[in-house]
């Protein structure tokens, strides 16, 4: 019976580092989902002109996670005609991510700063875009190129981490 | 969403108190002027009143709302829909259109890029054109514009403001959907300043009817010329002809089997003949039928209504509505 129980305490402390593993690959994926979209809204901005609103209604409707749940929750708000403005609407709905899909509060902070600029001309916005784009874009490089070593940490501490434990109670 | 909840949507949250009062009105308003440091000023029945800053009309200046820079710059932002750069190649113009089908003139810095007009910052006034479309506005001189089956080229002659833009809207509406038991025809409008149409981000929000294609935002002579080649249509509409192109494309349309259907600034046909290119059109007998408007002073109401050789003809006055 000891022994299952250490290995069931084993298996269980690998299951935690296997989560959190799992987590840094999630927050990775939210964060190439909002890349995602600023692409896609440099893109809207050169060649249709579309609105915010109407980017973001179509940006939500292809995107799951992060991404999805906050272009589509400003799309709706704004198509409500609430008449709130959009700086606080993107503030707003960018805090509701927290506690949510892996991200963090500096990625959230990275991505409430793209509505800091209210009066802006294509040039303007575009500039704007790239540069919540290029931020992200650097984190999710940097996290991608540490996700191989700390998902081994993560996995070989759950286990080794069980293991003592088991060594000790035994 | 009716008419009210719409214009009101064009303000944000905290400045909505403000433009209850003028939203139930909307219907006696032409215009509403903002700008800063000044107070707001209606124009409704043809008078000015200020507007309080809880929405009551006054007249006097006192107590009226006066925006800042900041209310100004907010509001600009919201119609905008806080996508200012979709708005770029309007706001050049010095206007926007708004949901609703209501224009908004333009007042402020204008930033150039090699001597041209490329953006408007600093926004310090705003004339905002409520508009109205009255249908039924044609229907007393439809009947005058048709010769046997056909119908005829149309120019509508009146100094601004005297509702010429309403009557050709309603011409349009009227010869696209059928009228006078004519059935309807296709029509092509060009709309170089969405003015006829008032398209908000492609969405018209006049009704123009059934069978109508709308170039907006287009310069007229192309707008022509693109309509004759893609849009076979039996009539083109455009509004405030001018310069030695809009001659020209009319004149080639014409060639082509279309019927016009135009406008043109001014007080009557013999001050029209004197000027070099619309001159040449009417010498030419390319209109064969020709509506003169009353004025600002009574705007939408045909004075008379010409025949091919500038003779009157027997006609009902028809009563629009607000100028354009």
């Amino acid at each position: 019976m000891k022994w299952v129980g250490a290995l069931l305490l084993t298996l269980g402390t690998t299951g935690l580092g296997v989560f959190y593993k799992r987590a840094g690959y999630e927050r990775i994926r939210q964060l190439e989902r909002m890349i995602w979209f600023f692409y896609y809204l440099e893109s809207e901005i050169v060649y249709h002109k579309a609105e915010l609103v109407w980017i973001c209604r179509h940006g939500g409707e292809r995107q799951a996670g992060a991404a999805g749940q906050l272009l589509s929750a400003v799309a709706r708000r704004m198509e409500n005609g609430e008449g709130a403005v959009f700086e606080r609407i993107w503030r707003e709905e960018s805090e509701a991510l927290h506690g949510k899909y892996s991200l963090r509060d500096e990625d959230i902070a990275d991505i409430r700063e793209f509505a800091a600029q209210e009066f802006a001309d294509s040039r303007m916005q575009l500039v704007q875009a790239a540069f919540c784009r290029e931020k992200l874009e650097e984190k999710r490089k940097r996290l991608s190129e540490e996700a191989v070593s700390k998902s081994r940490i993560y996995v070989c501490m759950g286990a080794m981490g069980g293991l003592v434990i088991s060594i000790v109670l035994l | 969403m009716d008419q009210e909840q719409e214009f009101l949507g064009l303000f944000p949250d905290t400045m909505r108190p403000g433009f209850r009062n003028v939203a139930a009105r909307l219907k006696q308003i032409q215009e509403i002027r903002l700008r800063v440091g000044r107070p707001v000023i209606i124009y409704a029945h043809g008078r000015e009143y200020f507007l309080s800053g809880d929405g009551e009309f006054l007249y006097q200046a006192d107590r009226a709302l006066c925006p800042d820079k900041f209310y100004m710059d907010r509001l600009f932002a919201h119609l905008c829909g806080y996508s200012v750069y979709a708005y770029e190649d309007e706001i050049r113009q010095g206007f926007l259109t708004v949901a609703g089908g209501h224009r908004i003139g333009l007042g402020g810095e204008v930033v150039c890029r090699e001597h041209e007009p490329v953006s408007m910052k600093n926004v310090n006034a705003m004339n905002i054109r409520i508009a109205h479309q009255i249908k039924g506005a044609a229907h007393g001189v439809m009947p005058q514009l048709f010769q046997r089956e056909e119908f005829l080229n149309t120019l509508i002659i009146s100094p601004p403001g005297s509702g010429k833009t309403t009557l050709l809207r309603d011409m349009i509406r009227c010869l696209s959907d059928g009228c006078c038991g004519h059935a309807g025809m296709t029509v092509g409008v060009v709309d170089e300043r969405s003015e006829i149409g008032g398209s908000c981000l492609g969405v018209l929000q006049n009704d123009l009817g059934m069978r109508t294609d709308l170039l907006d935002a287009c310069p007229k002579a192309e707008g022509m010329f693109l309509l004759l080649r893609s849009m076979n249509p039996r009539v083109i509409a455009v509004d405030e002809i001018g310069g030695k192109e809009d001659a020209e494309a009319i004149g080639q349309a014409s060639r082509c089997g279309c019927k016009i259907i135009a406008t043109v600034h001014g007080n009557d046909v013999r001050q029209l003949l004197e000027r070099k290119y619309i001159g040449t059109l009417l010498a030419d007998g390319l209109f064969e039928r020709y509506i003169l408007l009353k004025g600002s002073s009574r705007p939408g109401v045909i004075s008379e209504v010409l025949d091919k050789s500038f003779a009157p003809m027997d006609g009902a006055v028809s009563e629009g509505g607000s100028g354009g």
